[in-house]
């Protein structure tokens, strides 16, 4: 090329067309938020342009097919984009995801790039890519229970928490404590005891931590710590359960849990 | 949020309140029946009949941002759809309990 020559895209980017010769400033770039509460079903959106991206706010994930419902879906994710294919109808299809929209930008002649981090991406195209996000970047919140009877007599199997893990969540336990002493002795002693019990999802409750004690003597105690140990998924339960089976006495059944629930 | 609520006999066959998550707050059962109730628990002798009779409540704290109808009730509509997932708490044949 030579001096003083313009190159073709120096000649024609100044104005695109589109395929239907309407004349559209080049630094038009448009943004576009579909929320994704309700389900979509070939939603048809009239969005101009050759180039879409969805950016790194964009937490739900969408199948969408351009200018015509007969082509295949294509699914889009934060940090997909297309280029270079002119589309003047865009068309969503997508389940429905509480909470969750889709951060679109469209517009003729751009080029995205991303930068796909462990913490920036969604959930999704993160698992696709072999990458999750860190529990503290999916909408966290502090679960904590805990229980102590004071000073009680012998009594049934009473669960004195419990906590499910609601629908599209998940819940790293971090922390249980369990403790039981005996105030005053029993006559004769029974089985007494202080567990944690794990029932998950349709399946049956399972004493997963247990203090036992048949102990009668004033200050007999059991006394256990965990960390972080293992991952509630969505319907799981956990909970306390104490009893003591003696005849007369008392003791005290205290018992702790901390968690970080989030976003499946 | 706090909520009194009658005790029910659980699918593991212990005694607790039929709701996915709560907290018993310690010392809040009632009624005191000597040999029965007192006020951190049921007696190990506490049979189903005398669930029927006596009726016992504890004071609970359930989370704050589960749905509360107007009355004060759980809307349970709305409690079985946070727990959809859930073969019991999920299902139109779950109906929480009444809170008093």
């Amino acid at each position: 090329m030579g001096p003083g020559e313009r190159s073709y895209r120096e000649q024609v980017d100044p104005i695109t067309r589109d395929k239907r010769a309407d004349v559209i400033p080049r630094s038009a770039l448009r943004r576009q938020q579909i929320k994704l509460d309700n389900a979509l079903n070939a939603q048809p959106f009239r969005l101009r342009g050759d180039v879409i991206f969805l950016d790194r706010n964009s937490t739900g994930v969408i199948q969408v097919q351009l200018n015509n419902t007969s082509e295949d879906l294509f699914p889009m994710a934060a940090g997909d984009g297309i280029e270079a294919l002119p589309f003047e109808d865009f068309f969503v299809t997508s389940a429905a995801q509480a909470g969750l929209v889709v951060n679109l930008w469209y517009g003729y002649s751009a080029r995205f790039k991303t930068f796909l981090s462990s913490t920036d991406i969604s959930d999704r195209p993160g698992r696709q890519l072999g990458i999750v996000r860190g529990v503290t970047d999916r909408n966290p919140t502090a679960k904590v229970f805990n229980s102590s009877t004071g000073s009680v007599a012998p009594h049934a199997g009473t669960i004195r928490w419990t906590y499910t893990v609601p629908a599209s969540r998940k819940c790293l336990v971090e922390f249980i404590a369990l403790l039981q002493v005996r105030i005053t002795a029993a006559a004769p002693v029974g089985l007494w005891q202080n567990a944690i019990q794990y029932t998950p999802s349709g399946g049956g409750a399972t004493t997963i931590w247990n203090l036992i004690s048949i102990g009668n003597a004033i200050n007999d105690k059991d006394h256990e710590d965990l960390g972080a140990s293992m991952t509630l998924l969505a319907g799981d339960t956990l909970n306390q359960l104490d009893a003591d089976a003696s005849t007369g006495g008392t003791t005290q059944q205290v018992s702790g849990f901390k968690g970080t629930e989030y976003d499946a | 949020m706090l909520k009194r609520s009658r005790i029910s006999k659980l699918p593991s066959g212990a005694w607790g309140v039929d709701l996915p998550t709560y907290i018993m707050i310690a010392g809040t059962f009632l009624p005191i029946v000597q040999g029965l109730i007192d006020a951190d628990g049921l007696s190990a002798l506490f049979s189903d009949e005398d669930r029927a009779r006596l009726n016992p409540t504890v004071q609970i704290e359930i989370p704050d941002d589960w749905p509360i109808k107007a009355d004060g009730q759980l809307d349970a509509e709305g409690l079985r759809a946070r727990y959809r997932d859930h073969p019991r708490f999920g299902i139109k044949s779950y109906v929480p309990p009444v809170f008093l």
